[in-house]
C-alpha cells in the first residue's frame, strides 16, 4: 500500500480540506480498527483502509466523491457494525466514510414515519417511535445497528411477518451517486412535498436498493431515508427488570400474548404458519430451530454448551411455531385472534410448549424480539457463527433451500460446531415470502479455522449456483461471478455500474468487479 | 475437535467455559459494536443512547472499545508497532476507563475488555510508551504521595479540629479512609469530616491516618503504573494493620474499588465499605434518623467505580454494584424526590474524570461531565447527587452556566440531621 507517497499526501490535503483535521485520519493504528469484523474472514478484511472520513452531511459526502472522481481512489461507507467484508480495502488509496456524524433522527408521527441518517440505531429510532405509540423493525443483528443500513440492504426484521421486507418500509431517500450527482427520490425529488412517498419520479430508483442486499455502496451513498412506522400497541418504555445480562421484558397481557406450540416435522410447522398468515392473526411470527433459542437464551460459554448438550431446547422446541399476537387496535384484537389461533393450533396438530420451557424463554428473550433479538449473542458460541443459507424466497420452497444449507454442514462437520440441522423459517409479509436461514457455530480461533469456512462459503456458493438458490452469500458475491446462474444479471448490474460510476470509484471490489469483467472482455470501453 | 456423546464441541476450552486470556479476549471481538451504545433494551430516546464517551467524543473507531480490541491485537500480534502510529497512546489513553463498554459486551458475550484495556495500558508503560500528559502527575505522587499536585504536607488539614483517632498513635476498629480528593480539595473536605462525624455519632469505633495517610494507588494503577499501587498498596495495608482495623471505610468510589477489587491480590484481607454501605446500613438499623425535611427534586449518578466495576466477573451473571445503597438513602430523606436519569446503574454515563482523563485530555474530560449534567437537567431534578469526590468535582466544574446544584450524597445526609 502506498501510505504516504505523494498521491496519498495530496489526497489527505485534500480531504482535510473538505472536513476539517480533525475530521480525518490516516493513522495506521487509527486503521486497525476498521480491519477486522464478526465473521472474521481475515482473507477478506486483510486490507486497510489509507483514510477514514468523518463527513457530517450529505454536501460532504458529495464533496469526498467529487474527489474520488478527481483523483481516481475508491470509496466506501460504513456504519454500526458487523459485515466490514462487504467493503474490504482491496485496493491502494481506499477511502472508507464512517458515517457518526451523519446521526441526525426526526420522527413524523402524524405521517408515520422516521428520517433517519447513517449513524441512528434502530434502538434510537424505536426508543423515539415507541413514546409515539409507533414502532418499526428490529433487525435480527441487535438494534446497535444503523437503521438505514437494515433498511436498505439485507432488510432482514424480527417483526417482518408484519412490517415486511425492510426495503418495503423505505420512503423518501437521500442518494450520493458515484459521479457525485445527489440523487431524491419519490416526494423528496419535490423541494417542498418530503419523505412521504417513495415511488418515483419515473422509473424508481429504489428497485436498486432492494433485492437481497441491496448495492453494498457500489453505486453510491445514501445519505438519508424515511421509513414507515407502524402502531405500536405497548407502553412508551420498553419495560424491563434486572441487571445485564439478566435481563427481563414483560409485555402487558391484554395486548401482547405468546404461543408456542410444536409439531412432528418441520413440514407441519411451516404448514401452520402459513394458515396463521392466511388468517392474517399476529404481530410476529417464527419458526425458530433449537439452537436459536440456545444462542439467544444463553448468558455465557458455560450455560450455551451444557444447555446445548443436555437436549433441553432440542426436546422441547423442535419444530416449534412462535407467534405473538397484538392488539393492535384493542384488547378485544387479541382476544379475536386468540380464538382464530387455537382452531389452527387444534386443526394443524399443533402441542403447546411445557409452561416452564414458555418462562424460560419468553420474558428473557422472545419478548426482545421487539428491540434487539440478542442477536450478538450468536457470536458466543465459539466465537463466530456463519450464515450458509440465507434467502428470502416462498414458504413453498423453505424445506428445498433448507436441505441445500445441511447438505453444506454435515459436509463440514465437524470443525463446524455441532448445532442440528438449523432451520429458521420466518414468514414475511403475512407469510406471502418468508426468510429462510442456515447458520451455524463455528470457533473463530485461526487461519485453518478460516481456510475450513472459506472452503466451506465456496462449496455453499457453488451449490447455491447449481441449484439456482439466490442466498445472501450470491448477493455477496460479485456479480460477475454469479450472474450467469441468474439470467445474466451481471450484464444489467454491469451497464447500471458504468452509468452512475465511470470511474469505477464506489466499493469498486463489491457488487460487481467491473476491472475483472474488462479483463476477460465480458465488459470494455463504453459498451 | 471435541467429540462428546456424538456433538461436534469447541476445541479450545476457552470457547466452553471462560478464563482470562489477553489475545483471546482481543481476538474475540466480534465488532458487533454493542460496547459503544447503551443496552438496547435500556434506550430511552436517541438523545442518551451513547455509553462510550471516548467514541462520542473522538469518533473513529479506534476510540472505542471494539477499535482498542482491534489495536490490542495487531500489537500483541506484532503486525502493528508502536512506531507505526503517533496515535497510539492516545488510543489507549482517551478512555474514562469507565466500564461501560465491559458491561454492554458482557451482555452478549463472555469478554473483559476493559482488562484489556487495562493490561495494554500497563504494558505501554513497562514498555516506556509514557504519556507525558501524565508524566508530572505521577512525579507529584512519588514525591507527595498523592494525585492532586499538593505537598503532602497539607493532606490532614481535611481533619483540623475534627475530634477522631489518630491511628498513627491509636488503635480502632475501623479507619476512614479520606483518600487524595477529599483530602485536597477544600470545597469537598466537609464531605469526608461530615461522614465521619455520622459514624462516630452511631458509635463506630474510627479512626483516621491524618497527615500520613497516602493515595491509594489506584488511579495510578489505570494509568498503567502497577509499581504505584503494590507500593502504596503495600504502605496502606502496613498502616491500617499495625493500627488494628479491621475494616476500612472510605467516601471515595477510586479508593473504595482499588481497597476492594486490586488490594485482595497485594495480601489486603480487610473489610471494605463505602461510606453509602455503612449509611444505608445505619438507617435500616435505626441508628441514623434524620429530623428535617429537604425539599428536593435530585437524581442520582452512578460512580463507575461503586456501580459497574464493583463487579466480580463471573460469565452470565448481573453485574452488580452498589446501586440500591445510595438510592435507599436518597428515598428515606424526608422531602427529597429521586427521578432517575436515562443512563444509570451498570449503563450509566460516567463522569469523565476517570482512567487518566482529568489529568491528561481537559476538553475530553468536561465533555463527558457536561453530557451528564444535560441528562440530569432533562430529568428535571434540581440536584445531582453523586457518592464519589472525583465525579463532584468534575461536575462542579462543568457546569457551565448550568443552575444544577451537585452534592455528594453525604452532604444531602447532612441537610436532614
Amino acid at each position: 500500500m502506498p501510505f504516504g507517497d505523494d498521491k496519498h499526501k495530496l489526497i489527505y490535503k485534500e480531504l482535510v480540506d473538505i472536513l476539517g483535521p480533525e475530521y480525518v485520519c490516516d493513522d495506521r493504528g487509527l486503521m486497525e480498527a476498521y480491519s477486522r469484523e464478526s465473521q472474521s474472514l481475515s482473507f477478506l478484511t486483510r486490507g486497510r483502509y489509507e483514510f477514514v472520513a468523518l463527513p457530517a452531511s450529505t454536501e460532504d459526502v458529495q464533496q469526498i466523491i467529487r474527489l474520488a472522481n478527481r483523483y481516481k481512489f475508491p470509496v466506501s461507507v460504513f456504519s454500526t457494525g458487523l459485515l466490514m467484508a462487504i467493503c474490504s480495502a482491496v485496493k491502494p488509496y481506499w477511502c472508507l466514510i464512517d458515517p457518526k456524524r451523519m446521526n441526525r433522527l426526526h420522527i413524523d408521527d402524524e405521517n408515520m414515519y422516521a428520517i433517519v441518517e447513517p449513524y441512528v440505531t434502530h434502538a434510537q429510532v424505536q426508543a423515539e417511535a415507541m413514546k409515539r405509540g409507533l414502532i418499526n423493525g428490529t433487525p435480527e443483528a441487535g438494534s446497535q445497528s444503523s437503521s438505514l443500513a437494515n433498511n436498505i440492504a439485507f432488510g432482514l426484521q424480527g417483526i417482518a411477518y408484519r412490517s415486511g421486507f425492510a426495503a418495503r418500509n423505505v420512503l423518501g431517500v437521500e442518494w450520493v451517486l458515484p459521479n457525485g450527482e445527489i440523487l431524491r427520490t419519490g416526494s423528496l425529488a419535490n423541494p417542498e412535498a418530503g419523505y412521504f412517498w417513495g415511488e418515483g419520479p419515473g422509473p424508481d430508483a429504489r428497485g436498486l436498493l432492494r433485492a437481497a442486499t441491496g448495492h453494498l455502496g457500489a453505486l453510491g451513498i445514501i445519505t438519508r431515508i424515511a421509513v414507515k412506522l407502524y402502531p405500536w400497541p405497548g407502553p412508551p418504555v420498553l419495560p424491563t427488570e434486572g441487571l445485564a445480562p439478566v435481563k427481563k421484558c414483560e409485555l402487558p397481557e391484554g395486548t401482547f400474548k405468546w404461543y408456542l406450540f410444536t409439531y412432528p416435522t418441520l413440514g407441519e410447522a411451516i404448514e401452520a404458519m402459513r394458515e396463521i398468515g392466511k388468517s392474517e392473526i399476529g404481530g410476529m411470527l417464527h419458526c425458530w430451530p433449537p439452537i436459536y433459542y440456545n444462542w439467544w437464551w444463553a448468558k455465557s460459554f458455560e450455560e450455551y454448551w451444557s444447555t446445548w448438550t443436555s437436549d433441553y431446547w432440542q426436546r422441547n422446541v423442535n419444530n416449534c411455531v412462535a407467534i405473538c399476537l397484538w392488539g393492535f387496535a384493542s384488547e378485544k384484537q387479541v382476544e379475536y385472534e386468540d380464538k382464530v389461533l387455537k382452531q389452527i393450533i387444534d386443526e394443524t396438530g399443533g402441542k403447546p410448549v411445557p409452561d416452564e420451557v414458555y418462562q424460560r424463554w419468553v420474558p428473557y428473550t422472545a419478548n426482545n424480539w421487539l428491540r434487539d433479538t440478542n442477536g450478538c449473542r450468536m457470536m458466543r458460541t465459539g466465537g463466530g457463527y456463519f450464515m450458509q443459507v440465507v434467502i428470502t424466497d416462498s414458504l413453498d420452497d423453505a424445506l428445498g433451500s433448507l436441505e441445500s444449507g445441511w447438505e453444506i454442514l454435515d459436509k463440514y462437520t465437524p470443525p463446524v460446531l455441532d448445532c442440528g440441522h438449523p432451520a429458521w423459517v420466518h414468514p414475511y409479509d403475512l407469510g406471502h415470502n418468508a426468510l429462510i436461514e442456515v447458520d451455524f457455530p463455528r470457533q473463530k480461533t485461526d487461519e485453518d479455522d478460516m481456510n475450513t469456512v472459506r472452503l466451506l462459503l465456496a462449496d455453499g456458493i457453488k451449490r447455491n449456483l447449481q441449484q439456482r438458490i439466490a442466498s445472501h452469500a450470491i448477493a455477496a458475491t460479485p456479480y460477475n461471478l454469479t450472474g450467469r446462474a441468474f439470467a445474466n444479471i451481471h450484464l444489467i448490474v454491469a451497464g447500471i455500474k458504468k452509468a452512475l460510476d465511470p470511474n469505477n470509484i464506489a466499493n469498486p471490489s463489491r457488487l460487481i468487479d467491473m476491472d475483472a469483467m474488462a479483463k476477460t472482455g465480458v465488459i470494455t470501453g463504453n459498451k | 475437535m471435541v467429540m462428546e456423546k456424538g456433538k461436534s464441541l469447541p476445541k479450545d476450552p476457552w470457547h466452553r467455559k471462560y478464563y482470562w486470556d489477553l489475545r483471546k479476549n482481543a481476538w474475540n471481538c466480534a465488532r458487533c459494536s454493542v460496547c459503544k451504545w447503551v443496552d438496547s433494551w435500556e434506550v430511552k430516546s436517541a438523545r442518551f443512547a451513547k455509553i462510550c464517551p471516548s467514541s462520542l467524543f473522538y469518533l473513529f473507531d479506534a476510540y472505542s472499545c471494539q477499535g482498542r480490541m482491534d489495536v490490542a491485537l495487531a500489537l500483541i500480534d506484532g503486525t502493528l508497532k508502536y512506531e507505526d502510529s503517533p496515535a497510539l497512546l492516545d488510543i489507549f489513553y482517551k478512555c474514562n476507563m469507565c466500564g461501560g463498554c465491559d458491561a454492554m459486551c458482557k451482555r452478549v458475550q463472555d469478554m473483559e475488555p476493559l482488562r484489556v484495556i487495562q493490561e495494554m495500558r500497563t504494558r505501554l508503560v513497562g514498555d516506556g510508551q509514557l504519556l507525558p500528559l501524565h508524566m508530572p502527575v505521577m512525579d507529584n505522587l512519588r514525591k507527595e504521595d498523592n494525585m492532586m499536585m499538593k505537598p503532602k504536607a497539607e493532606r490532614g488539614k481535611w481533619a483540623k479540629g475534627l475530634k477522631v483517632k489518630d491511628l498513627t498513635r491509636e488503635k480502632a476498629e475501623v479507619v476512614f479512609h479520606a483518600g487524595c480528593n477529599f483530602s485536597f480539595d477544600e470545597t469537598l473536605g466537609k464531605t469526608a469530616r461530615t461522614a465521619v462525624t455520622l459514624l462516630q455519632n452511631a458509635g463506630v469505633d474510627i479512626g483516621i491516618m491524618g497527615k500520613d495517610e497516602a493515595c491509594c494507588g489506584c488511579r495510578a494503577y489505570e494509568m498503567g503504573y502497577q509499581g504505584e499501587l503494590t507500593k502504596y498498596a503495600e504502605n496502606n495495608i502496613e498502616a491500617w494493620t499495625n493500627a488494628g482495623a479491621k475494616t476500612v471505610v472510605t467516601a471515595c468510589s477510586d479508593c473504595y474499588y482499588g481497597f476492594k477489587h486490586l488490594y485482595p491480590a497485594l495480601g489486603s484481607k480487610f473489610e471494605v465499605l463505602h461510606i453509602v454501605e455503612f449509611i444505608d446500613r445505619l438507617i435500616k438499623e435505626g441508628k441514623l434518623k434524620f429530623t428535617k425535611t429537604v425539599p428536593l427534586t435530585v437524581t442520582y449518578h452512578d460512580p463507575c467505580h461503586l456501580g459497574r466495576r464493583d463487579h466480580v466477573y463471573v460469565p452470565g451473571e448481573a453485574i452488580m454494584g452498589l446501586y440500591d445503597q445510595p438510592r435507599n438513602i436518597i428515598k428515606s430523606i424526608p422531602g427529597v424526590e429521586l427521578v432517575e436519569m436515562e443512563r444509570i446503574k451498570e449503563y450509566a454515563w460516567c463522569c469523565g474524570a476517570g482512567g487518566g482523563v482529568k489529568e491528561a485530555y481537559p476538553d475530553f474530560n468536561a465533555f463527558t461531565a457536561q453530557e451528564r449534567i444535560e441528562e440530569a437537567t432533562a430529568t428535571g431534578a434540581a440536584a445531582l447527587v453523586t457518592a464519589c469526590p472525583w465525579c463532584e468535582r468534575n461536575f462542579l466544574d462543568s457546569l457551565n452556566g448550568s443552575k444544577m446544584k451537585v452534592y455528594d450524597i453525604v452532604e444531602l445526609v447532612q441537610q436532614a440531621i
